[in-house]
């Protein structure tokens, strides 16, 4: 007898980035930039420090399907206020309307962390944000 | 009377997501001043090759007597 065994297949995969894409204004396309090194953990629902960072509150970006299997954001944050080091990045699905915590139906997709990127007033980065789709 | 049974229950499945991010780092006329490539998640195929092309110049230096004191 065969163990028992379950997947999402491939077709399936696609279908949730192909979702992502339908939720089309609340897909999280919005990017929001930060300054904590602190680690990233899967109960995070916002950024860990802001300071310095009350740009806009979120730019909105640009998503597409650039594989079967990969949903990518694409969003340029501009430093507008002040100098800063920044260290995390997190998606959102809605453009947020202050600096404050997400409310309701405002949600964080991903929060990440990564090496200090020094950056001036006039500075900006362009990010890229691919999610792969796995079936495990 | 029926003797059947019925079953109920779930099928729990599993499935993931791997991220990367890149950042292109431009300055306030949208040039760009630095591609940091990948900053977040695996690196590409092209950077693994890019290292491991260069530990081979560099293992190949070392035994052709270019670095070390000998």
């Amino acid at each position: 007898m065969a163990a028992d065994d379950v997947l999402v297949v491939n077709t399936g995969r696609e279908l949730t980035v192909d979702a992502l894409l339908a939720l089309a204004a609340t897909a999280p396309i919005y990017l929001q930039w930060g300054v904590s090194s602190q680690a990233v953990a899967a109960a995070d629902v916002d950024l860990i420090d802001k300071t310095g960072c009350n740009e806009t509150p979120r730019a909105t970006g640009v998503d597409s399907k650039v594989s079967n299997y990969t949903y990518r954001v694409v969003g340029t944050l501009t430093k507008t206020v002040a100098a800063a080091i920044i260290r995390e990045l997190g998606t959102f699905n809605d453009a947020g309307s202050d600096l404050g915590p997400p409310v309701d139906g405002d949600t964080m997709f991903l929060r990440a962390m990564f090496d200090a990127i020094s950056l001036n007033v006039g500075n900006a980065i362009e990010f890229t944000v691919d999610t792969l789709v796995t079936a495990t | 009377m029926d003797k059947g049974y019925e079953v109920a229950g779930s099928i729990v499945g599993k499935m993931g997501t791997g991220t990367t991010i890149r950042a292109r780092v431009l300055d306030e006329n949208g040039d760009l001043l630095e591609d940091l490539g990948v900053i977040v998640g695996k690196r590409t195929k092209t950077q693994g090759n890019r290292t491991r092309a260069a530990l081979a110049r560099l293992a190949k230096n070392y035994r052709g007597g270019k670095h070390g004191s000998g």
